[in-house]
């Protein structure tokens, strides 16, 4: 789970953020596999590198993705 | 969804509207991962910090900021020339960095190379589609990018922002200006992006082709980036009158990543800073004390988004005067810089002196519709420097008043200048260079 999601001062995140939050960790969970081929490793990294910005402009992470190779 | 009444006026909301406290808190936490980021990552950073005494656990405010050292243009060029292709600065594992720009180069030296991962180019993109959705761009528009394509970063990320708002986007490289122009009318192109000198230059091109953009396109809202001019009163208003559009100005640089600033859709005196990216500061250039609000000042910022090559404390030499976010009428809460970037600390002359920055002298020349392209040249004579105006008018002026007008001119020039003689000449049509990137107007042969 990101550490980040209380940045903006909520005690709560709204039921958005913690769907998106969700799936963002599920993407990272993923890219940790090593069984993933490699339409599925890339289409992966792209999705989360597409779905940083979601979660960052709400204030839910702010992280480097370097070791997911994103 | 998907109708336009249904879309927020704000890409972001929650942080556009937030109040000064959470913008500052978001910051700074912000500003402290890049930085222990940076510090772990970067030899040079690490070296930096060091000599300078300062760990990142010890920045626990924005007021703690200011013991971070800045970072020039100099140290990172030094830095790339000493360890190719990125230097010491790099703070990413190369195998992850896939976009590769760089910039013209200037004075003979290697040019900056910068390079960016995939979440670094996601951020940049939507940092771009932000100040986008804040003009007015939506997804029923269609986006014309009047870009060559090639190394320089320059419009590529806004590509990729039109086609995130799901605008159709067109690449208009590798195209004659008439080419351009025709693909603009035939395909019913709503936003049109370019540097403001070659969006000048496309309108003029349409003139002489006999097209009245304002009346025979569906142009709505031009987009400027690359350059100051965009937000040069007289400019601005010449882009919408030959457009018959609305003129936005954002700006950004290849070291920093996204755009740091952009024009609403309201008509303000300024453009909001893009305060969820970046730590932006003004500083008095001299003492590098903090500038208050209306105070001219160099601008020091730091992109949140470039992990790659962390650009902390990046000292833009642009020179730039903050006013409150109140002056705008959006309702969003990021402050404005009234003029955009007002000059260049390193464009300044004084002549005899009097200051002298060339986008003082482009407001006065592009109140003159017949003026096509201008120069800027200073030069010694003897003892004393000289500034002359070479303006390249449309031919029908050059051959009915080429003499009124550059006396006028030198005038209008003069009067804004404390009374300094500032020589006009009105050259042959067409015979100064015009530039679809970065224009290079200033020649300096002291």
């Amino acid at each position: 789970m990101s550490d980040s999601a209380t940045f903006f001062g909520d005690s709560t995140l709204t039921e958005l953020e913690g769907r998106l939050l969700e799936i963002y960790d599920g993407l990272k969970e993923i890219l940790k596999r090593d069984d993933c081929p490699p339409c599925v490793l890339f289409s992966v990294k792209q999705s989360l590198a597409a779905l940083y910005p979601a979660v960052n402009d709400l204030g839910l992470a702010y992280e480097y993705l370097f070791d997911y190779g994103v | 969804m998907g109708t336009d009444q249904t879309y927020s006026p704000y890409w972001n909301p929650k942080m556009e509207l937030a109040d000064r406290a959470t913008i500052s808190r978001w910051q700074m936490h912000k500003f402290q991962k890049t930085l222990a980021f940076a510090y772990a990552n970067s030899s040079l950073w690490k070296k930096k910090l060091d000599d300078a005494g300062v760990h990142p656990s010890q920045i626990r405010s924005l007021e703690d900021v200011r013991k971070v050292p800045f970072l020039t243009k100099k140290e990172y060029l030094d830095s790339q020339e000493q360890e190719p292709l990125f230097g010491d600065i790099l703070a990413a594992p190369i195998e992850f960095v896939m976009n590769y720009h760089q910039t013209s180069g200037t004075s003979g030296r290697t040019p900056l190379r910068v390079a960016d991962g995939r979440r670094d180019w996601s951020w940049m993109v939507d940092a771009w589609a932000e100040g986008l959705w804040a003009l007015g761009v939506r997804p029923t528009d269609v986006a014309y990018i009047a870009f060559s394509y090639g190394p320089f970063i320059g419009f590529w990320i806004s590509h990729y922002a039109f086609e995130k708002i799901g605008a159709m986007t067109v690449p208009g490289g590798g195209q004659s200006s008439e080419a351009r122009i025709r693909q603009i009318l035939d395909l019913g192109v709503t936003v049109v992006v370019a540097t403001p000198t070659y969006g000048l230059r496309l309108a003029q091109t349409a003139r002489e082709m006999g097209v009245d953009l304002a009346k025979e396109s569906k142009v709505r809202l031009t987009v400027h980036a690359g350059e100051p001019g965009a937000s040069i009163p007289a400019t601005k208003q010449m882009m919408e009158s030959m457009w018959g559009a609305k003129c936005g100005d954002f700006g950004g640089m290849s070291e920093c990543g996204a755009n740091f600033y952009y024009s609403c859709s309201e008509r303000s005196e300024g453009v909001h800073l893009h305060e969820d990216h970046f730590l932006l500061e003004v500083i008095d250039p001299i003492t590098t004390e903090p500038a208050p609000y209306g105070q001219r000042g160099e601008l020091v910022m730091t992109p949140f988004g470039r992990g790659s090559l962390p650009a902390i404390r990046y000292r833009t030499g642009d020179l730039v005067e903050k006013m409150p976010a109140s002056a705008c009428a959006c309702g969003r809460s990021f402050d404005l810089f009234r003029g955009a970037i007002i000059g260049r600390a390193d464009d300044m002359r004084v002549i005899r002196g009097v200051n002298v920055f060339p986008s003082a002298i482009e407001d006065i020349v592009r109140q003159h519709d017949e003026v096509d392209e201008f120069q800027i040249v200073f030069t010694r004579q003897g003892f004393q420097d000289e500034v002359t105006v070479n303006v390249d008018l449309l031919p029908h002026a050059y051959a009915t008043r080429c003499n009124t007008l550059a006396a006028e001119l030198s005038r209008s020039l003069s009067e804004a200048h404390e009374g300094l003689r500032i020589n006009v000449v009105a050259v042959e049509p067409g015979s100064l260079p015009r530039f679809e990137l970065k224009s290079r107007r200033i020649i300096d042969k002291r």
